[in-house]
């Protein structure tokens, strides 16, 4: 393989890329070493059969059946011909050797790279409880097409876990005029991760919404009835779980990669071996408290890569965000939340629209804010430029976020 | 090209630097509520409809000449509605509009470099 030649004072370009896995990361990736001048080879090689997709959508309007497949691509299909990117799908990677810069597909051909990224996401976690071999999961556009079939009116419908996808999934059914029946161990999910009021926001739209909350979980599956902790019965004809993600690290793992939930990477992407880097939510950064499986995480760390491989020294990451819709809102989180944090008040978030700052002295850390998707624009640059903001401002809503932004005279 | 005729929106700074104005479409007659964005003294026109998602772009985040939809993100520049970053692929109808007499003046359907 040979590498491409760059003007003095940078490092030699990988010759040919290639990512393993076909989702955001994965084409993000393309996109930002095409725009930053990436003049080599590039290889997708992915085991979905279609055309990369955007996954958000699936368990919301494509499982609602407002969408449809062309609807939620990633890119166009020209796309991929205009950036010159071979896209090689259904074709899963079922080796990788990081010393050779070599992958095998399942199909027994073998590719050679001078540089490998691993993108190969997670797959969803499977209930184990007897009787609930039927019960269904939401990570992938077949599945999503399943559930959305089996999602009639007046199914009884049994949601286990509310946290994101499981919450969503429950707003849909309801939405199409299911029973939702929705099971989860924690009284307030999402408490942790977003703050007490904003979790109590979102979570009492399920119980107003018609949809029957349970605390507690699945004990087992016997005709067509679940059988919960609580003792209730409840009946199921179909069951979703939205209990997280296992990451898809065993190539890694076979490699002798570090993996340590997520394959290992430092703030590059890098991961303990030369020339293979890892991104999306299979990759953990090492020195970060947690691994995030967000869509912008996907998309940043892919940026990071793309520096990486472009020869360009990292970036400081922005604060993260995420956002979730359920029941005709809009619900988004910038930064983190800490149970220390003091909460600023904007708006009411438990009685409609609002927002919750967070702060540790004169500092944002972090916001979440249900149908006030400005506020939280307004926190990511608050946070991001390290502005200085006083509570009273940012809980007055008669003063303008974005000229706190504004350097003073 | 459109027969539309252009419309008189307001006086030019009645929007101020780094604002925007939402004129609806029973004004203008267009397809799509508009959008003005000014920036410094240039100002600029987008179909106020984000091309991925139903949300409106006169409620999202003006900044270095790009508009941030309030819902996903996506960023289009204010001068031509390129996608400046997904997940919109698709760009924003941009419009023609001029700065007469003082006076905001909306071309809707018409291209901004369309002169004539």
């Amino acid at each position: 393989m040979n590498g491409v030649d760059t003007p003095p004072g940078r490092p030699r370009l990988p010759g040919h890329v290639l990512v393993v896995g076909a989702g955001l990361a994965a084409v993000t990736l393309c996109g930002a070493l095409r725009e930053g001048g990436f003049p080599g080879r590039l290889t997708i090689v992915g085991d979905e059969p279609r055309l990369p997709y955007d996954r958000p959508p699936l368990s919301k309007q494509y499982l609602a059946g407002e969408r449809e497949l062309a609807d939620i691509a990633l890119q166009l299909p020209d796309w991929y011909h205009t950036h010159a990117i071979d896209l090689r799908l259904g074709t899963p990677v079922v080796m990788l050797d990081p010393a050779a810069g070599r992958v095998e597909l399942a199909d027994g051909k073998a590719l050679a790279a001078d540089a490998i990224v691993l993108a190969t996401g997670g797959r969803a976690r499977r209930l184990t409880v007897p009787g609930c071999e039927s019960a269904r999961a939401l990570r992938t556009r077949a599945d999503a097409q399943v559930l959305r079939d089996a999602l009639a009116p007046g199914a009884h419908v049994l949601v286990v876990g509310a946290g994101l996808i499981g919450a969503e999934v429950a707003a849909t059914a309801s939405g199409r005029g299911c029973h939702v029946v929705l099971v989860d161990p924690n009284a307030l999910p999402l408490q942790q991760a977003i703050g007490p009021p904003a979790a109590r926001a979102l979570h009492a739209q399920h119980a107003a919404h018609g949809v029957h909350v349970v605390c507690g979980s699945v004990v087992a599956v016997e005709s067509g009835r679940a059988v919960l902790t609580t003792g209730e019965h409840v009946p199921a004809d179909v069951i979703v779980a939205g209990i997280g993600i296992t990451v898809n690290t065993e190539l890694a793992q076979a490699a002798g990669l570090e993996v340590d939930n997520g394959v290992l990477v430092d703030a590059g992407m890098r991961t303990s071996a030369a020339n293979v880097y890892a991104i999306g939510d299979v990759a953990r950064i090492a020195s970060a408290p947690h691994r995030s499986e967000h869509w912008d995480n996907a998309r940043r760390t892919a940026q990071a890569a793309a520096r990486s491989l472009l020869g360009l020294p990292p970036q400081n990451p922005p604060a993260p965000w995420f956002w979730t819709d359920r029941y005709g809102t809009h619900f988004e989180m910038a930064g983190h939340y800490h149970p220390r944090a003091r909460p600023v008040q904007r708006g009411d978030i438990e009685t409609g629209q609002g927002t919750v700052f967070y702060l540790r002295g004169s500092r944002c850390v972090g916001a979440v804010s249900l149908d006030r998707p400005l506020d939280v624009r307004a926190a990511q640059r608050l946070i991001d430029r390290n502005v200085d903001v006083e509570a009273a401002q940012l809980a007055d809503e008669d003063v303008d976020l974005r000229k706190l932004l504004k350097p003073r005279a | 090209m459109s027969d539309q005729q252009p419309v008189d929106v307001c006086a030019a700074e009645e929007i101020e630097d780094g604002g925007m104005r939402t004129v609806p479409a029973r004004e203008t007659g267009w397809s799509d509520a508009i959008t003005i964005f000014r920036d410094g003294d240039a100002y600029y026109a987008l179909d106020d409809t984000c091309p991925h998602e139903k949300a409106s772009l006169g409620e999202g985040w003006l900044e270095n000449g790009e508009i941030e939809c309030p819902v996903h993100q996506s960023r289009f520049s204010v001068a031509t509605g390129a996608v400046a970053c997904p997940p919109a692929l698709r760009n924003a109808r941009a419009h023609r509009v001029e700065v007469l007499g003082g006076r905001v003046v909306l071309s809707p359907g018409r291209l901004p470099g369309d002169v004539g």
